[in-house]
């Protein structure tokens, strides 16, 4: 059997894996480095962000920047607000999904046909932004937290994986069950909720993700800074410059002090959290290929 | 079969399955209220919409927001932006994570690979807002990483956000580092399952790197490049609201506004709801049949497609 080698290489070969290499480094590079360098930054001391002395690792270490952001009342409530959608809306996200897959994966459902047309329909024919926004006005949900959660409830795409994961359950099973005398609930509790697991905690992430991070809607939904999420928060501060009114510092003190460079740093790196501490499951389902073989098939 | 006995057995399973359709009935009215109502709302593109009389009092004007729409100069420097930007991101945005995958196949290390894969498939999850806050950072004119770094080397400190020649750029550069780590992982993973024997016996065959590359990876992954392209393709009229929205300030409008931000700033700060949903009408209906379309063709082409 041959293997391939580095020193059995042609010279244009090797030339080429070098560049490869040296290629892979520099994206890798130029992909992380604003992040290590915005982290960096959350813990300087305004001035020497100002000064542009900070590169790769924090000047002169502070805490500082932390401690004024989460006395920021505007800040802490951006917070909350971003947890409360994640944690009820994945949690109605994957109610509904779950209510609708499991039918739908079943053969024996009555006009199975016409229900997936329904929702496949709505995959390739996105609704408009415009009508949208004057159903979520008409059901006075405008202002409202639960403006970013009922409209969002089923991510069609999603929904298709759970209902192709419950395909692969053979129909075998439940007709035994059922012949054994189980009910309906006793066969979607004892046999599809348990056996669905990992699929759940797969799609709950992604929806997890796309919850924290919801935006457009926040932006187009949400009118009053009290409800604002941290996402919308943010972009007060960066195109606003909220916080120079929210949190005047004397040019004096800015040798220890936080400032507006700093804040938005560190209210970027705190924002960023929740993603980063999922992200090693997130890695975890993706090479367990649930959501990737979905998009093949 | 006769239709009564086509009627009966079916209304056999009915009875015998009730519990599954009520189930899955309850959530199709989910999908009644917020999907298909606001489909049925996209008439209001046919009328001459005012909020205070409402969907039924307000008159049918037919095309009229559609012609006025191509009549509007805003509206079609919008739509200029729109397929400009769109082009460059499918033209470059597209092939670079296959360029990604095809170079990561080639890393002898697992380590090394594995590495770069964690680093770059991250900043996917990133929300836009998350991501524009780092490159307010990076790229600010004063104190920006890149900025400090140009002015090191003897240049002078240029405000990206603010130039009409930078934006597009930026647009597309942004997107790439954002999201091209995530596509690489899909690819990788479509690499995977090919067959490692159609490697060796490329070897044997004296196939050399490059006529492997050509001949056994990259038709590894053609189904999936082809799958994600029509999706892709669908979305030409999408250039992405969220990244143009932080981004973007009136001073680059005239490279920068694409549908999507005009639609927002006209329709709901503006109240031309008429005038907007017709925008959306059309967008919604050139990504239908660019699917379609492209499907069609594709699968003629290459026998792989969505479905």
């Amino acid at each position: 059997m041959p293997t391939l080698r580095f020193k059995n290489y042609r010279i244009s070969e090797k030339i080429f894996v070098v560049f490869v290499y040296i290629f892979l480094f520099v994206f890798a590079a130029i992909c992380i480095f604003p992040f290590l360098n915005v982290f960096a930054r959350s813990f300087s001391p305004e001035f020497y962000i100002q000064q542009g002395q900070v590169w790769l690792w924090p000047v002169k270490f502070t805490i500082n920047t932390y401690v004024k952001i989460f006395q920021a009342q505007g800040i802490v409530s951006g917070f909350k607000n971003s947890f409360f959608v994640a944690v009820v809306g994945t949690t109605v996200n994957l109610v509904m999904s779950f209510m609708i897959a499991y039918p739908l994966s079943r053969k024996r459902l009555p006009l199975r046909t016409v229900f997936t047309l329904v929702a496949v329909f709505t995959m390739l024919f996105p609704v408009g932004i415009i009508p949208f926004y004057l159903l979520v006005k008409k059901l006075g949900m405008i202002n409202s937290l639960w403006a970013l959660i009922w409209p969002y409830a089923i991510t069609t795409f999603n929904m298709i994986i759970i209902k192709n994961y419950f395909q692969t359950i053979p129909d075998s099973l439940e007709e035994s069950a059922f012949i054994d005398g189980a009910g309906e609930l006793t066969i979607l509790f004892r046999i599809f909720v348990p056996l669905s697991k990992p699929v759940i905690a797969a799609i709950g992430l992604f929806y997890l993700i796309f919850n924290w991070n919801i935006f457009m809607p926040a932006v187009f939904f949400l009118t009053s800074p009290r409800k604002y999420t941290i996402q919308v928060v943010l972009r007060d501060i960066l195109t606003q410059h909220m916080l120079e009114d929210q949190l005047p510092f004397e040019q004096s003190a800015m040798m220890s002090q936080a400032g507006p460079q700093g804040i938005q740093a560190a209210i970027t790196i705190v924002a960023m959290i929740p993603i980063l501490a999922i992200y090693p499951f997130i890695q975890k389902y993706f090479s367990r290929g649930i959501m990737i073989g979905s998009i093949k098939g | 079969m006769s239709i009564v006995s086509r009627l009966d057995s079916f209304r056999k399973q009915f009875v015998k399955n009730k519990f599954l359709f009520f189930m899955a009935l309850a959530i199709m009215v989910w999908y009644v209220i917020f999907r298909y109502i606001p489909y049925y709302w996209n008439l209001i593109a046919f009328k001459e919409f005012s909020y205070a009389k409402g969907f039924w009092g307000s008159p049918w004007i037919g095309f009229g927001n559609f012609k006025a729409l191509f009549q509007d100069a805003l509206f079609l420097r919008v739509l200029r932006n729109t397929l400009v930007i769109s082009a460059l991101k499918i033209g470059i945005g597209f092939p670079f994570p296959i360029l990604l995958a095809l170079f990561l196949n080639e890393v002898f290390s697992r380590t090394y690979r594995k590495t770069i894969q964690t680093i770059t498939f991250i900043p996917f999850f990133i929300s836009w807002v998350i991501y524009a806050s780092i490159m307010y950072a990076i790229l600010s004119p004063s104190v920006g990483m890149l900025n400090v770094l140009i002015e090191k080397l003897g240049g002078k400190g240029i405000y990206f956000l603010a130039s009409e020649a930078w934006f597009r750029p930026l647009l597309v550069a942004s997107e790439i580092t954002k999201n091209s780590g995530y596509f690489a992982v899909i690819y990788m993973a479509a690499l995977a399952g090919v067959d490692q024997e159609i490697y060796e016996a490329a070897i044997c065959d004296g196939a050399n790197l490059f006529q492997r590359i050509w001949h056994v990876t990259l038709p590894g992954i053609a189904s999936v490049i082809t799958i994600l392209f029509i999706l892709r393709l669908g979305q030409l009229l999408t250039v992405g609201f969220e990244q143009v929205y932080i981004l973007y300030s009136p001073m680059v409008y005239d490279v920068g506004d694409v549908i999507e931000t005009f639609n927002y700033r006209q329709g709901i700060l503006g109240g031309r709801f008429a005038y907007t949903t017709a925008i959306g009408l059309f967008k919604s209906a050139i990504g239908f049949v660019l699917v379609l379309g492209s499907n069609a063709v594709l699968k003629k082409l290459t026998e792989y497609g969505l479905w």
